[in-house]
């Protein structure tokens, strides 16, 4: 760090003048004020002694034998390169376009004859701080240069760390189509998608707020979170109070995160949705060209500590066709050449101009450009689509998860029964799943495998335990119904039981699963599979036909006992790939 | 008519050199005026050669070295027959420089004097 003092050193002053009296008198001059002169008689000797002592000032006389000062003035510039050298030219020329050409050859300023002590010696002074504020300043900038080198590197270290852990899940997925920065993280945002092992989808858009390294470090935790929970099967709504508790305890006042999370299934074609602080994300319906706001009620996470944060959800139809965009704030943000924002009416007006949702998502980025008259480079702002479609097809996560371990456990069983407690308030399907995914080369079955554990489940604790008809979930305002007696009756469990006895074999490229789902209800009348029959021919017996025929599809066999109070299923399963 | 050496001279200029110079003040002074005859010589040269050019060079370099020894009414005929130099008429210069001849020895007198 240069210490910025005007002249307590002594300079080094090149003083050029064909005339000796008048170089003597300036030399006087230069001494007297306590620094060094160097003479010479001419531009060439100038120059010469310019690079073989490298004065810190250069008086030069204008008018010169050999090489004159305009021409001296020019190859002492080109020599001095990003160091300043001030040249103060010494003069007795009048005319203005004699002394503007001083200046053009890279002349700072000019001393008239008579010579007078008492300004040059000024000047000299002056000189001198502006060159030492001129090499202060060259130091900083180049300590900001090597800074942000090194920002740059510190972020690409970052940027790599990230991606390890936020994979891009199944945001390749052909139904999402999405427009993000490659550096998104570092404004703050991070999108996550991932397949959930019931075959649905979550998806996650988040907004940091602030910018760089302190914007990125909140996306780690929130992706690691999100991919960890989403694959073991958990609800979204543990997701976030997860991500919510994360983040309140890591993350300094201030900071905290925006976001919008949609777990659509596309079997039930419906979404249910978690808008913390984002703008209104929208619903566009194929078949009515409506779109219908999903506005946010809910704090960013972050902000609120544990009990006072709310993961309660809302619900809407999703029909196969149906999209549903995402956004953070920049899109509404940007700005034309007025500082005009884009704004909500704008994006509105996109929607109601469409006339083929396929284009939705290209036509909102040429509205933005057409707006703003640049491109739309996808820094500042994240933009995301996800249509609902049949689940066939759709590609599971791309990896990022390491390969099954050879070692793990093949030959085992356990019995885990939850009492009333438990029931009201713990979901078991993702311990259980953790503990199945641990077997050696099942974990590509995961979804079937969650499909049935959550049917037997569901089955056991509604209509076993509860007593619930599924008739009612045959309509839709029974559907609500049924879902508001779920809700009640599970605040009034008693002395009650749901019970799994889960027992496995290995077979040589696979193995045999079987699991026992006891609950301590009534029980039903299962021996008749007509009933099986009839509700396959029953469209609507799908959704409350006990999900048994979808679990037969799944399994090598079912079996109820025990007065309908256990059922069984023998799943077997083969090594893929 | 020579009159005071303060028509010729400017000797608060002439104090101030000596303070500045101090034992130099005298190898100043000869070199001054060593300098100058040549450059009085370039000056009536041109003249004779009645080269404009020239002229106005030579002039402009005597009347900056005279304005620095406080040689100011020297400098003042210099810089008139520069003039005439840079408007081309070297010809009408005879009697400035036949000034300047003269002037140049009251200053070198009074010069020699403050060694």
């Amino acid at each position: 760090m240069l210490v910025f003092d005007a002249g307590q050193d002594p300079l080094k002053v090149l003083i050029a003048d064909d005339n000796d009296s008048d170089r003597m008198i300036l030399q006087a001059f230069v001494k007297k004020q306590g620094h060094i002169p160097i003479n010479a008689r001419d531009g060439q000797e100038a120059v010469e002694l310019f690079e073989s002592e490298r004065p810190d000032i250069v008086l030069l006389d204008a008018l010169m034998p050999v090489m004159d000062g305009f021409e001296a003035a020019r190859v002492i510039k080109g020599l001095a390169g990003e160091n300043m050298i001030p040249i103060i030219f010494l003069t007795s020329l009048q005319d203005a376009d004699s002394l503007a050409r001083c200046l053009d050859v890279g002349g700072d300023d000019f001393l008239s004859k008579p010579y007078n002590r008492v300004i040059l010696q000024a000047k000299i002074t002056a000189f001198n701080r502006m060159r030492l504020l001129h090499s202060t300043v060259q130091a900083q900038r180049d300590q900001i240069v090597l800074h942000n080198e090194q920002l740059m590197h510190e972020q690409e270290v970052a940027k790599k760390v990230f991606d390890n852990i936020a994979h891009p899940g199944c945001l390749q997925a052909s139904n999402i189509n999405y427009l993000v920065s490659p550096m998104a993280v570092f404004n703050g945002d991070v999108l996550l998608a991932a397949r959930k092992p019931s075959g649905g989808m979550l998806v996650f858009l988040g907004d940091f707020t602030g910018h760089g390294l302190p914007a990125a470090i909140g996306a780690m935790p929130t992706s690691e979170i999100f991919y960890g929970m989403a694959l073991k099967g958990f609800s979204m709504q543990d997701i976030l109070k997860e991500i919510n508790n994360k983040l309140k305890k890591i993350l300094p006042v201030g900071v905290f995160c925006c976001g919008c999370m949609v777990d659509i299934s596309f079997r039930k074609e419906i979404a249910e949705v978690w808008n913390g602080g984002l703008p209104d994300c929208f619903m566009y319906r194929a078949e009515d060209r409506d779109s219908e706001p999903m506005p946010s009620f809910h704090l960013p996470l972050g902000v609120l500590g544990g009990i006072s944060f709310s993961a309660e959800t809302h619900l809407y139809e999703m029909k196969h066709g149906d999209r549903i965009f995402l956004w953070s704030d920049g899109i509404h943000e940007e700005m034309d050449e007025n500082e005009v924002m884009f704004g909500n009416e704008r994006l509105m007006e996109v929607f109601e101009e469409n006339q083929d949702p396929a284009l939705v998502f290209d036509e909102l980025q040429q509205a933005v450009r057409d707006f703003t008259g640049s491109t739309l480079q996808g820094d500042d702002h994240s933009i995301v689509e996800i249509q609902s479609v049949p689940e066939d097809g759709l590609i599971e996560n791309v990896s990022g998860y390491a390969a099954d371990y050879k070692s793990g456990p093949k030959d085992w069983q356990f019995t885990f029964r939850l009492g009333a407690s438990s029931l009201k308030s713990f979901n078991p399907l993702p311990l259980m799943i953790h503990i199945l995914m641990e077997v050696p080369g099942l974990r590509a079955h995961s979804g079937k495998i969650y499909t049935i554990l959550s049917e037997l489940f569901n089955n056991a604790l509604e209509h076993g335990v509860m007593g619930l008809s599924s008739e009612l979930k045959s309509s839709s305002a029974g559907f609500a119904e049924y879902y508001q007696k779920r809700q009640d009756f599970l605040q009034t469990l008693d002395d009650c039981f749901v019970e799994f006895e889960l027992d496995h074999k290995p077979l040589e490229c696979g193995g045999i699963l079987k699991m026992v789902v006891r609950d301590s209800g009534k029980g039903f009348e299962y021996n008749n599979k007509t009933n099986v029959k009839k509700a396959a021919l029953n469209k609507s017996e799908t959704y409350c036909g006990r999900g048994i025929p979808l679990v037969k599809t799944l399994c090598r066999s079912v079996q109820h006992s025990e007065g309908g109070r256990a059922v069984e299923v023998v799943f077997e399963w083969r090594i893929e790939g | 008519m020579i009159g005071s050496p303060q028509d010729h001279v400017d000797s608060v200029m002439l104090d101030e050199l000596k303070e500045v110079m101090e034992d130099d003040f005298g190898i100043l002074i000869d070199t001054f005026l060593s300098d100058s005859e040549i450059r009085l010589v370039d000056v009536k040269t041109a003249y004779d050669e009645l080269n404009s050019k020239k002229l106005r060079e030579s002039a402009h370099s005597l009347k900056g070295s005279c304005s620095n020894v406080g040689a100011a009414k020297l400098a003042d005929i210099c810089k008139h027959v520069e003039e005439l130099g840079r408007v081309n008429k070297a010809e009408d210069a005879g009697q400035l420089i036949k000034d300047i001849l003269s002037e140049f020895e009251v200053v070198r007198v009074i010069l020699k004097e403050q060694v």
